[in-house]
């Protein structure tokens, strides 16, 4: 069920309604989680087995960690519940990939070999619910967190429906001690999340989707396309992944808050950034600070040589780009942000996080700029089906051939402009739109007039959410 | 106690039915505002140009100054029939010749149901409209319905029942939940009778891209004509417009497989019989024109069975003092319907002259 379609339109107000009379925790989170199940299977009802199956394990292995001090027993179960996870993940998205690869591979040798192709449908959101569901484990093996008695709260924590299929992918160190209590809604709390919703919705139906219909014809006619058009096409696709996404986690975690629920950032502000450094603490935070804590520091960190360094670097880029996807263009797409974070890294007293002085010397402006435009290089291998259709392109951009009719995107640009300039003047806020209106009818008229946006402004055509496919 | 107390009691609190009513307020004053403009501002623009009656090019060539004429004018020649019609007749070759006021209503997706109503409407508004009034259609092609006019004046193509808005009154409404529609066309021309902002939505959106072209248009890169601004099928892929056309040709072979060949009698309960009706007592003339057809048209409308229909229709034609007029002879080639379907600009011109000849 997408979040921008008429059954969730339906679906989310009863959820919502029925979930006001309900009287214990125990209820709540049996209706949280019925609906979050209702939600997933909505796709396909099969895909159900998968969640219930990696939620069982994981409960299971954690509270067998709990039951035993012996630190190789406490090592299996982990192992088990990391086996079942990555394995489900890895049949599910990479045996076709690496199948043909491996194919590849051999036949540059004059090896001959048939690859085994398995015609396997990748269930929604497997990476988000495997990798939240797995923290969880890691987190008991570590002895961060204690297991959970309650196996429903905890396969509520796995099945909840607003960040189930794209995030943000939570801590269950931050959202099971949630389900583990009472919820009683908080009015400013819905609010906040009503205005997250509308602020995503803007975000996904009025910049992404009309962004896609543009990113759209020109990567598929890139040989046709002159060189502006294709600069263009790859600064369309920068707002298009970004507003989809921020978008779907405003919409997710505003829907979370309507249950009282608190879901963490993912997104904040990134195109501001003056670093890429920067860039990967503002952009899809979840998975980085999954990546951070599950990988890059037991891998060592940055303690130790700085080819060592370099080398956990490569790692951590590398697993994110095949996590996005079983191609090597999001292989490609790793490296070379992995190339980018370089020099964050060895750069001495780095810059933290302040929007508010950012624009104050003209090389700011510059930095932003420059930072902005080494994510769009990587992006063209994001978007690209191919590494040669990738290739491809830079090559159409570097050819310098002219473009014709460039002002069909005078629109698009336009819009991007005005957008940036909202997020520009709200970047200290956590929702841009969010202004203090004392007088009731003009705010309901100045939230009406973004819904109007939404309406006459929004692409009709029904796109899905581009991370619902990772 | 209190804990426990306060464990069982309902998420339903105050604060929730603070925050339902106030999501109830803002919906309310959202679609209210949007509800009054539109049904203010949009509907007359909206009304007007869905009506061919009142302005045949509106669709397409829409401009505000068009408003400035709200009443019907009367006319000597009435065009009546599909976009085949509208792609085949040009008013400006009947006017400069024989300075009469000519009218072309032609228009995709209109029901021959749904040109009765509208005719029905003009008259009750302007009783003189068809004095002396040559009134001209289409000639049916395939499957002619035998279809008693009461109910088969509700008949609407999927997707197009707006068409019928401006013609209905809530008794129409009515009528036409007992008609043969779907139950979706039912919902949506219920909906669209009722709420202004849910006819025009559409409409708006379809109006901002116009704009949009129009102010492209004055960065010196004029849009590129296509089908579709050329009043042809909505594609702008021949290849399309080329499958479009087979499919319904197809589908109109096999429509006249399930019919059932039409009888002379029952032909005088049929919808051309009430178009006769209402002409003649209004003092007009019902005259039945052929349209020059692709060869893929063409074949749909010349099997067996259309042809023996044809057959009984003209019989028909003849007892009731219809004319039809035959267009045979008028030289046509594949290469002249751009989009499989509609004719282009200059056989327009040359077939409306080849027309005004034969009267």
């Amino acid at each position: 069920m997408l979040f921008n379609s008429f059954q969730f339109l339906v679906f989310l107000p009863v959820v919502f309604l029925l979930y006001g009379l309900l009287q214990t925790k125990k209820q709540q989170n049996i209706f949280i989680l019925l609906s979050s199940y209702f939600f997933y299977g909505w796709w396909d009802w099969r895909f159900l087995s998968l969640i219930i199956l990696s939620s069982c394990i994981d409960y299971w292995s954690a509270k067998k960690m709990q039951e035993t001090n012996a630190p190789s027993a406490r090592s299996g179960f982990l192992a088990l519940s990391m086996i079942g996870n990555l394995g489900m993940l890895g049949f599910f998205k990479y045996f076709n990939f690496f199948s043909s690869s491996l194919q590849q591979a051999l036949d540059s040798i004059n090896v001959s070999y048939t690859p085994l192709a398995l015609n396997i449908i990748l269930p929604v959101g497997i990476s988000f619910y495997t990798f939240q569901t797995m923290s969880y484990t890691i987190d008991v093996y570590k002895k961060r967190i204690q297991p959970t008695k309650d196996p429903i709260a905890f396969f509520t924590y796995v099945a909840f429906f607003p960040q189930l299929v794209a995030g943000p992918i939570e801590r269950a160190h931050r959202l099971l001690p949630q389900f583990e209590k009472k919820r009683t809604f908080d009015y400013s709390t819905a609010i906040s999340g009503a205005k997250l919703i509308l602020w995503g919705f803007f975000k996904k139906l009025v910049i992404a989707d009309n962004c896609a219909v543009l990113v759209n014809a020109i990567f598929i006619n890139y040989p046709d396309k002159g060189s502006p058009e294709l600069v263009l096409g790859s600064v369309f696709f920068a707002f298009q992944i970004y507003c989809d996404f921020s978008g779907y986690s405003d919409i997710a975690i505003g829907i979370s808050r309507l249950f009282n629920i608190s879901l963490m950032k993912n997104f904040d502000y990134p195109y501001f950034s003056k670093s890429m450094g920067e860039f990967w603490r503002r952009w899809h935070i979840s998975l980085n600070t999954w990546f951070r804590d599950y990988l890059y520091i037991p891998l060592g960190g940055s303690r130790g040589t700085k080819l060592f360094v370099i080398r956990n670097i490569f790692i951590v880029f590398v697993t994110s780009g095949l996590w996005h996807g079983a191609n090597w263009t999001f292989v490609i797409w790793g490296v070379l942000n992995a190339i980018y974070f370089l020099p964050s890294l060895f750069k001495k007293n780095q810059s933290n996080v302040e929007p508010n002085i950012f624009f104050s010397k003209a090389t700011n402006f510059f930095r932003v700029v420059f930072t902005f435009s080494l994510t769009c290089i990587a992006w063209i291998f994001f978007r690209s089906a191919t590494i040669e259709d990738a290739l491809g392109y830079f090559t159409g951009i570097l050819s310098l051939t002219p473009s014709e009719n460039l002002s069909k995107y005078f629109f698009m640009l336009v819009t991007i402009v005005l957008f940036m300039l909202l997020e520009w003047k709200g970047r200290k806020k956590e929702c841009p739109i969010d202004y203090p209106i004392k007088n009731t009818f003009l705010k309901y008229l100045y939230y009406s007039m973004f819904v109007y946006i939404i309406i006459f402004f929004g692409a009709t055509e029904e796109q899905s959410f581009i991370y619902f496919q990772f | 106690m209190e804990q426990q107390k306060s464990n069982h009691l309902s998420t339903f609190n105050f604060d929730m039915k603070k925050f339902l009513l106030k999501s109830f307020y803002f919906i309310v004053i959202l679609s209210s505002i949007l509800e009054v403009t539109t049904r203010l501002v949009i509907d007359p623009v909206y009304f007007y140009s869905i009506n061919p009656y009142l302005s045949p090019s509106a669709l397409t060539h829409f401009k505000p100054e068009d408003l400035l004429i709200p009443e019907p004018e009367h006319i000597d020649l009435l065009f009546i029939g599909s976009s085949r019609v509208a792609a085949s007749i040009e008013e400006e070759v009947f006017e400069t010749n024989t300075s009469l006021k000519a009218i072309n209503t032609g228009r995709g997706f209109f029901t021959g149901g749904t040109h009765y109503l509208a005719l029905q409407e003009m008259i009750e508004k302007n009783p003189e409209f068809l004095s002396g009034t040559k009134v001209f259609i289409e000639l049916p092609g395939g499957v002619i319905y035998p279809r008693d006019s009461a109910i088969a004046m509700y008949d609407v193509y999927e997707g197009s029942t707006h068409f019928l808005l401006p013609h209905i009154s809530f008794k129409d409404v009515r009528h036409f939940w007992e008609s043969r529609n779907s139950f979706k066309e039912k919902k949506e021309l219920t909906l669209q009778f009722f709420f202004s902002s849910y006819r025009t939505y559409p409409f708006i959106r379809e109006y901002k891209s116009r704009m949009y072209n129009r102010i492209l248009s004055r960065f010196k890169e004029p849009v590129k004509e296509n089908l579709s601004t050329d009043g042809g099928i909505k594609t702008e892929s021949f290849d399309l417009a080329k499958e479009t056309a087979i499919n319904v040709a197809k589908r109109q072979i096999e429509n006249q497989r399930k019919a059932k060949s039409i009888k002379i009698r029952e032909l005088d309960k049929s919808i051309i019989a009430s178009f006769n009706r209402l002409v003649r007592n209004h003092g007009g003339e019902l005259i039945l024109f052929e349209v020059p057809l692709h060869s893929i048209q063409k074949e749909a409308y010349s099997t067996p069975f259309a042809k023996k229909n044809k057959a009984v229709f003209r019989q028909w034609a003849d007892q009731n003092n219809v004319k039809i007029v035959s267009t045979n002879d008028f030289i046509v080639n594949d290469k002249d319907f751009p989009d499989y379907w509609h004719l282009n600009k200059e056989k327009k011109l040359e077939f409306s002259r080849h027309l005004l000849d034969k009267l």
